[in-house]
């Protein structure tokens, strides 16, 4: 026979230890715990931070890489505010990225005289001579903002280079069953 | 009946070996004995005086113990200050080797430096006049073991060292605020860490050049903020 009032108490004490195990947060509730920050590995032949100015910049064959991700270039600025990391510049001649798996099955590759990686917003801003690859299609223009976690490309041109996209169409069913 | 002058003869050459094998036993001897002792040694050994001299220069002209050395700006500020819980000073090798050092030098900005270490020897410049501003301009600081430099903003509500260095043997140039070292360096800071195969520090702007060699780069590790869904 279940004795409801032993049962309620295991269920309870097994909540509170649960709850203990979480740690503090989670007994009061009070704080929403944080997401662990992300790692940017950065290397180069040289690097100076300046402190004044809250910044490091590598040099030589610079790549940065993190999961899923890999910028290349001459040279890399890390801007800091706060404490906080704000922006990393990569030129080159060209700066090149890729996204994907590995970089033979990268599902996303850039090249631009600049690229901007903006952390906050997950997002890169290539500036020069900029053109990205994705899914066999290809833009290039003056300017390109392109989310990595959607995946999503906003392209923009200036008084003298339009934007300029190559597109794969891929055959429909209808076309192949069609006489 | 044997010719006594070939008599003669064996009796010379057996005294010629002989002769040649005491001689060869006496220089044997002599380059084992000069094989364990250093020149520096066999010449003490030759003259008690040159022994006592030597001696003499392996002792310390002076010691300290539990010794803070402030050196202060013309304009009465603090310039830096270096503790040791003991100080030898060594006046015919122009040198002083202090224990446990801590320093303390400020920035532009009066934000502490603090450096730490096993040993430290600190060189007097060579040809100066003592206590001259040459003297002071040239004096280098030498730390070895275990080296940590660290700097903690002055800000009050501050939660701790903001930058922090750990190398094995830094060289300090207190009158210049600089640094540097050679060998291998790790830079911690709460938003990245930096490792390199030397280090160069402007003490005085905050300023650290990493250096790779053929085999090592400068390797860091950035820790980036989570993004936020709005664009």
């Amino acid at each position: 026979m279940i004795n409801h009032r032993q049962h309620a108490s295991y269920i309870a004490v097994l909540i509170f230890g649960l709850a203990m195990l979480s740690g503090p947060s989670a007994v009061h509730g009070a704080e929403v715990p944080q997401a662990a920050a992300e790692e940017l590995t950065i290397e180069g032949d040289n690097a100076v931070y300046r402190q004044n100015e809250n910044s490091i910049e590598y040099s030589g064959n610079v790549v940065a890489f993190m999961d899923g991700m890999r910028i290349a270039g001459d040279k890399v600025l890390v801007q800091m505010e706060a404490n906080s990391i704000a922006r990393i510049t990569t030129t080159g001649e060209p700066a090149s990225f890729w996204q994907g798996v590995t970089e033979d099955q990268a599902t996303t590759r850039a090249s631009a005289n600049t690229i901007v990686y903006l952390p906050g917003a997950a997002a890169l801003e290539l500036e020069g001579a900029a053109s990205l690859q994705q899914a066999g299609n290809t833009v290039n223009s003056t300017k390109i903002r392109y989310r990595l976690d959607l995946e999503q490309i906003v392209a923009s041109g200036s008084a003298n280079e339009r934007v300029r996209m190559q597109l794969v169409v891929p055959a429909s069913d209808d076309d192949e069953a069609t006489p | 009946m044997q010719d006594p002058r070939h008599q003669g003869a064996d009796s010379l050459n057996l005294r010629g070996w002989r002769g040649l094998l005491t001689g060869g036993l006496v220089l044997a001897l002599i380059i084992v004995v000069a094989s364990w002792l250093t020149p520096q040694q066999v010449s003490n050994t030759l003259g008690s005086a040159g022994n006592r001299e030597s001696l003499c220069l392996l002792q310390p002209t002076s010691t300290a113990d539990d010794v803070v050395w402030q050196v202060f700006q013309p304009s009465g500020e603090l310039n830096y200050e270096i503790r040791a819980s003991n100080l030898e000073q060594f006046s015919q090798q122009q040198y002083v080797s202090i224990t446990k050092p801590a320093v303390l030098m400020y920035d532009e900005g009066r934000h502490p430096w603090r450096m730490f270490a096993q040993t430290g020897i600190i060189s007097a410049a060579n040809g100066a006049d003592a206590g001259s501003e040459t003297e002071a301009s040239q004096e280098a600081l030498l730390l070895s073991g275990d080296v940590v430099l660290v700097q903690a903003e002055t800000n009050e509500g501050s939660t701790g060292p903001t930058l922090r260095m750990e190398t094995s043997a830094l060289n300090v140039y207190p009158h210049h605020k600089q640094a540097f070292t050679q060998a291998q360096a790790m830079v911690s800071h709460p938003r990245f860490v930096i490792t390199s195969q030397g280090l160069d520090l402007n003490l005085q702007t905050g300023t650290l050049r990493f250096t790779g060699d053929q085999t090592t780069r400068v390797v860091s590790k950035l820790f980036l903020p989570t993004h936020s869904k709005d664009s």
